[in-house]
């Protein structure tokens, strides 16, 4: 029996040893099962697992590109500044789940008086954000990097600082309309920032590297830079001192006439570049308010109009290049004149006179030119129109652009002729018009109007822009011929254009007046649109300007409120642009030996001043002598 | 004479000293002791070596991203100033200042005939060299 019972008790526990074995077996093959996925199957997510664990990536913000004026002045830049965040949790007890209550990491009161004056804002207004049920509440957003470094100097508790770039726009509302701006988030809502964006705009790059417990970076572990790309520099054609006449002029005229905006355009002949492009009212890109809405468009590129006389050159240029006229045709001209039903008269009252294309133009005779469009023909006139670039965007594709309105051929009626010869019934922007005038003032080459010189990147080069369209509208000798007319329009009896002459340069433009459409349908009674489109040196040119002042009141004739305007723009850019007068260009000694004589002159009547002045006192003494005795 | 011959006397005959090579264990043992402390002294410099490479990448690594914080610093100032300098340039802050001081805008400019030509905004070189710059404003450069 009990021999029985030990070889029995033997089996059981070799049984056991097996069974156990085989479990260990079974243990380690699971194991080696485990280690084979870890280290073989699924190794490659293990160590991207490890590496996400130990690696943290930080993303690095490509910085914005500059916006340069023609001559590399600054007109928008990047600056990075400081945004002032609270943690309101740091400022209320907390319950922990085990019932124990953390007193405050501080006092809101103390924080927020602390704060107020260095933020300029109430410490009420502090103190209920310090107070907000959240996690994160903005306190003061793009403020000066100084500032932030100052307030984290204090060490409050829970307030915190990050960096963020800021967009910046040194000149204030210098060109604002045509610059546009971007968001408080770097997003590009208006002008050349949303045009040009995609250049503008830099490429994020990262910063990876490994960091210890507690989130502290290892110094000698990995670290991984993929830098980021800064966006593009634009190189704007515009010129900013002549931008900023344009701008002061336009602000001016609207206070003299008190008129509800004034717009200017500033184009150099042959290349299409625009110079300046101005509109008043203005607004501060930094600092904008949701009630200034409507000042932010670009009003020479979103605004139509129907032109007026400025529009008569080109009806003119119609007729010279169809053969119907030359500058020698006379014209019988009446004051008054009935076509299609409806009469159409001359500003001024005067008997029929026997004028020519050139004296039409410059007494800006609505029944001359009228008469004129008759021989070209509707459809050589509105070819023409269409050619100058009207009625279709000029290329520029600024946003908001519009294309204006020439009727098509079937919208012809008995008097579309006669008012589209004058400015009325087709509606145009004032760059249109401009560029219009630059194809004359060119030889009769329209040029697409351009706004970008070229791009600048990181090593510094400027890649220039793809040259614009250019086509030939009218031919050169027509060109000259209405060249010349506009320099006669500026002188000479009648002449409409008279205060836009600028001394010791010859200029060339035409005056404007239009009855501005109603909102309502038909004209509005009583409100007006005053242009004026001048070229300068007329021998030469090289400027075209563009003025336009809507709704002046008071004096609303383009030969008042707008050629002044035109004068003091145009005389800006002359200077600018270095153009000398044809009059001018005295050697050296003249200068000089000029310069004397006025001082001498100075002098002179400085001494005859003093003399009187000193006599008057001497008078005086003497009376108040003979009135004390 | 017996039969017995008589035996030459024995003489002691000198046994020669047996070679180094023969007899090696005494200078196994130091050999031994050699190479193990050498083995142990280039542990230690390796480790120490390893070490203090280490202690100097970090070393330079702080180095490193303190010069990073500089650049970093010098750029944000650069952009700064940048701005500052456009806004101090800003035509109307200029006239302003000049009306301020009792300047009136000039009514009667004049303008110098210049003998000699100077460089053009925009103008190449005869030679094909590179567009030279405005060069009142020569600002268009890699050290803008």
């Amino acid at each position: 029996m009990s021999r029985w019972r030990l070889e029995d008790h033997a089996r059981l526990s070799l049984r056991r040893i097996r069974a156990a074995f085989a479990l260990f077996l079974l243990v380690s093959a699971l194991a080696v099962a485990q280690l084979v996925d870890i280290q073989v199957l699924s190794a490659a997510e293990h160590t991207e697992r490890g590496v996400r664990q130990r690696t943290r990536e930080i993303d690095l913000a490509g910085s914005r590109g500059r916006i340069y004026d023609r001559e590399g002045d600054v007109l928008a830049t990047s600056v990075t500044s400081a945004t002032i965040y609270a943690d309101p949790r740091s400022f209320v007890p907390e319950v922990r789940a085990d019932g124990r209550t953390v007193p405050a990491a501080g006092d809101a009161v103390r924080v927020a008086r602390t704060l107020a004056p260095l933020l300029e804002r109430d410490a009420d207004w502090v103190e209920e954000r310090l107070l907000r049920d959240a996690h994160f509440v903005y306190l003061a957003r793009q403020v000066d990097l100084r500032l932030g470094e100052d307030i984290m100097a204090l060490r409050l508790p829970g307030i915190g600082m990050l960096t963020e770039p800021k967009r910046v726009y040194p000149g204030g509302s210098l060109a604002a309309q045509v610059i546009g701006f971007t968001g408080i988030d770097g997003d590009a809502l208006q002008g050349l920032e949303a045009r040009h964006d995609d250049l503008l705009r830099g490429t994020p790059g990262t910063l990876r590297f490994e960091r210890a417990i507690g989130g502290l970076s290892i110094a000698p572990g990995t670290r991984e830079v993929a830098p980021p790309v800064p966006g593009r520099d634009l190189v704007l054609t515009l010129d900013r001192d002549i931008q900023f006449a344009a701008e002061r002029v336009a602000s001016e005229v609207i206070e003299r006439h008190g008129a509800q905006a004034a717009t200017v355009v500033v184009l150099e002949v042959g290349s299409g570049e625009i110079l300046g492009m101005a509109s008043a009212p203005t607004f501060d890109p930094s600092a904008l308010r949701d009630e200034e809405q409507a000042f932010w468009r670009n009003r020479a590129v979103t605004d139509l109009f129907e032109p007026g006389s400025v529009q008569k050159p080109l009806a003119i240029a119609a007729a010279l290049e169809s053969g119907a006229i030359t500058p020698a045709t006379t014209f019988e001209v009446p004051d008054r004149y009935r076509v299609g039903g409806s009469t159409f008269s001359d500003v001024s009252k005067h008997g029929t006179e026997t004028w020519t294309p050139s004296e039409i133009l410059a007494r800006s005779s609505n029944v001359g030119t009228i008469m004129i469009a008759q021989r070209t023909g509707e459809e050589a006139l509105r070819d023409q129109l269409l050619a100058f670039g009207l009625g279709a965007p000029s290329g520029l594709r600024f946003p908001g652009e519009v294309g204006g309105h020439v009727p098509a051929p079937d919208q012809w009626w008995a008097t579309t002729l006669p008012t589209a010869s004058i400015g009325y019934g087709t509606s145009s922007t004032l760059l249109q018009m401009a560029n219009a005038y630059a194809a004359l003032a060119n030889g009769g080459v329209l040029v697409d109007p351009v706004l970008v010189r070229g791009t600048v990147g990181g090593d510094g080069t400027l890649e220039a822009t793809a040259p614009p369209a250019a086509r030939r509208v009218v031919s050169e000798v027509t060109a000259a011929q209405v060249i010349d007319m506009l320099g006669q329009a500026m002188d000479g009896d009648g002449a409409t254009g008279t205060r836009a002459r600028i001394p010791g340069y010859r200029i060339g433009g035409k005056t404007g007046t239009a009855i501005k459409v109603s909102a309502s349908g038909g004209y509005a009674e009583g409100e007006y649109v005053s242009t004026f489109v001048g070229v300068a040196p007329l021998e030469d040119p090289r400027i075209v300007v563009a003025v336009m002042v809507d709704d002046p009141q008071g004096d609303y004739y383009g030969g008042l409120v707008a050629a002044p305007a035109f004068r003091e723009v145009m005389h800006a850019s002359l200077l600018a642009r270095r153009i000398v007068p044809d009059s001018e260009g005295q050697p050296l000694a003249q200068v000089v030996e000029a310069t004397r004589d006025a001082a001498a002159e100075y002098e002179a009547m400085r001494a005859a001043a003093l003399a009187v002045e000193r006599a008057a006192a001497e008078q005086a003494a003497a009376e108040r002598d003979t009135a004390g005795d | 004479m017996s039969a017995v011959a008589l035996q030459q006397p024995r003489r002691l005959r000198a046994v020669e000293a047996p070679v180094a090579a023969d007899v090696p264990v005494v200078a196994s043992g130091r050999r031994t002791l050699v190479l193990a402390l050498a083995t142990s002294f280039l542990i230690v410099a390796a480790v120490f070596g390893i070490v203090g490479l280490n202690a100097m990448t970090a070393d330079l690594a702080v180095d490193a991203r303190a010069l990073e914080l500089q650049v970093g610093h010098a750029e944000r100032r650069y952009a700064e100033l940048v701005a500052a300098v456009a806004a101090k340039e800003d035509p109307s802050r200029i006239r302003e200042r000049a009306l301020e001081l009792g300047l009136v805008p000039s009514t009667a400019a004049r303008h110098l005939a210049l003998t000699r030509g100077l460089d053009a905004d925009g103008l190449r070189r005869p030679d094909g060299g590179p567009v030279i710059a405005d060069p009142l404003k020569p600002v268009l450069t890699q050290e803008r």
